[in-house]
């Protein structure tokens, strides 16, 4: 860094780094071009992890996506799958509004974020985005049989079933994305006393080999439910199943690390119920409990729900029933932010709204979907490059 | 050296770059790391900060005031002061960021850095560059590169004032 005049010593280095963890990536991509000097600590690996790891609630944001119906169409299959920006304050500001993907397929899903990359996944094609950097990062294709290559408007009678997870091996610092298939064609319905034969098909990608590898089937089914997918310690989790008469279903996780399936059970006496959401809250898993009512139109249900949270990673007896929050009107739970302080929810109607774990405020969020399709990712600024990462390996 | 007392108050006296003397109880200086090391080891009665403009000096010697002081009670009235502490020019301000770096006043270090991060965040790179002396050592071909690479960085109301 050159001086100036010299009136003023240059800044010590590590005063920098304080000051410049404490940015909005939006400054930082603009000050990479101060000098050579700036940028060369703005792209440094430290540098990143280090504003990575900085909290501070300005350094979340929400990804919002739903699914829109084109007017004057009824085919559930025709519209659009919007994705947009939000600020993570009171206000819900937009930043971007649907432009950042924009699918007219039905079968469109996010999962993640890991380090502030998600995997983004449709019947055309899937890839790992940064939504901070705005960087996408197509995958090759799945190497399961029935890849998802088909639309499901021609192809509904073999609909896949997909469920998906992104996640981060610390022991090699390599990414990695799941896929698990439900190879329904394969099964007869009608042999109910088989139902402990379903398995499922699964895939991993690694960012590292830039390729799909499949690995040994996963022995039950997993619900690909939108608000039932989540990233802790270093394992992402679903709601697992065999589709037995008692409705038998359990959390079942994968560890990036070693691969490995494990199942997770509820709190005792909550095996059956069948509406949860699955979100993490204090840095635990926590499960929320709901009833799901059948609105119809014009008529308002009240309900109360309560949330679990996992005190103990893996320990059922550590489940504790932390809050009851409520009453109002819920259709689905979908994600904490604001601190964890904030639940946003799907109220009636496809309406987005939150409600304060505390005090019990409900806001509504002026923002709407088709009814049961909202989905909230709530994401931490992140400069890591997809891109980047994987250059480290070719 | 053994330091003078008043009662039993320890005194110290610090010397600003500028020769300028501030005399204070030895206990407001403990909390800076460096000079609780010095005080401690050395047990030294006078200190030399030759890097540090008096200025400067005067207002960390308000803001140990201020600190030591701080109880319960008087929370608000401190997160008052606090904003009116780093409501100065930018350079006076990263002045204080860089002396208090230097003397190790930890809390005080990092309300500074974010003070300066929200002052900077949506300047301008010119501005910036003025703010901090740097000279670009890019061309102009690369720093267009970059604007193309992420043109949404630059954009919106950017800031060009320096202070």
């Amino acid at each position: 860094m050159k001086e100036v005049d010299g009136q003023r010593d240059s800044l010590p280095h590590d005063v920098m780094i304080d000051i410049l963890k404490r940015l909005p990536v939006k400054s930082l991509m603009r000050f990479k071009c101060l000098s050579r000097t700036w940028c060369d600590v703005i792209y440094s690996v430290d540098f990143i992890s280090i504003h990575y790891n900085h909290d501070c609630l300005s350094n979340y944001f929400t990804l919002f996506k739903r699914f829109i119906k084109i007017d004057g169409n009824d085919s559930i299959y025709y519209g659009n799958n919007m994705l947009s920006f939000h600020s993570n304050d009171e206000s819900f500001k937009t930043i971007a509004s649907n432009i950042e993907y924009i699918d007219n397929y039905i079968g469109v899903s996010i999962v993640g974020p890991c380090n502030g990359i998600v995997y983004i996944s449709s019947y055309r094609s899937t890839a790992l985005y940064n939504p901070t950097l705005r960087e996408f990062f197509e995958l090759p294709p799945s190497i399961l049989p029935h890849s998802p290559d088909l639309s499901p408007v021609i192809e509904l009678n073999t609909c896949v079933i997909m469920t998906m997870g992104i996640g981060f091996d610390p022991n090699t610092n390599d990414y990695k994305v799941i896929r698990i298939l439900i190879p329904f064609h394969e099964y007869e319905w009608e042999d109910t006393d088989n139902y402990y034969k379903l398995v499922s098909k699964v895939e991993v990608y690694n960012l590292s080999t830039n390729s799909w590898r499949k690995i040994e089937d996963l022995q039950c089914l997993v619900d690909p439910w939108r608000c039932f997918n989540v990233l802790i310690n270093g394992a992402f989790h679903w709601r697992g199943t065999n589709l037995s008469p008692a409705g038998d279903n359990w959390i079942v996780s994968f560890n990036f690390s070693t691969e490995l399936f494990q199942n997770i059970l509820f709190p005792e006496g909550l095996d059956i119920e069948p509406c949860k959401s699955l979100v993490v809250l204090n840095e635990s898993l926590a499960l929320i409990c709901y009833t799901n009512i059948f609105y119809p139109q014009n008529v308002v249900t009240c309900q109360s729900i309560d949330i679990w949270l996992m005190k103990k990673y893996g320990v059922r007896e550590s489940w504790i029933k932390e809050f009851t929050v409520g009453p109002m009107v819920i259709e689905t739970p979908l994600s904490v932010w604001m601190n964890d302080v904030e639940l946003m929810i799907e109220s009636n109607n496809g309406k987005l709204a939150s409600c304060n774990l505390f005090c019990g405020e409900f806001k509504d969020l002026n923002m709407s979907g088709d009814p049961n399709t909202l989905e909230i990712v709530v994401c931490k600024e992140s400069l890591i490059s997809i891109k980047k990462e994987r250059e480290k390996w070719s | 050296m053994a330091s003078s007392t008043t009662g039993e108050k320890k005194i110290l006296t610090l010397k600003g770059g500028d020769n300028e003397e501030f005399i204070l109880e030895e206990s407001l200086v403990l909390q800076s790391e460096l000079l609780k090391n010095m005080v401690k080891e050395e047990r030294v009665s006078s200190i030399p900060l030759p890097s540090i403009k008096s200025k400067t000096l005067v207002k960390i010697i308000e803001y140990l005031k201020k600190h030591a002081e701080l109880t319960p009670s008087n929370k608000e009235e401190f997160k008052n002061f606090e904003k009116e502490f780093v409501n100065v020019v930018l350079e006076e301000l990263l002045d204080i960021t860089v002396a208090v770096n230097y003397l190790k006043i930890n809390g005080l270090l990092e309300f500074c850095c974010q003070a300066v991060a929200d002052r900077i965040k949506d300047k301008s790179v010119e501005a910036v560059r003025k703010i901090f002396r740097i000279e670009s050592d890019f061309t102009p071909e690369e720093e267009s590169e970059f604007r193309k690479e992420t043109p949404e960085a630059f954009e919106g109301d950017l800031d060009d004032t320096t202070n």
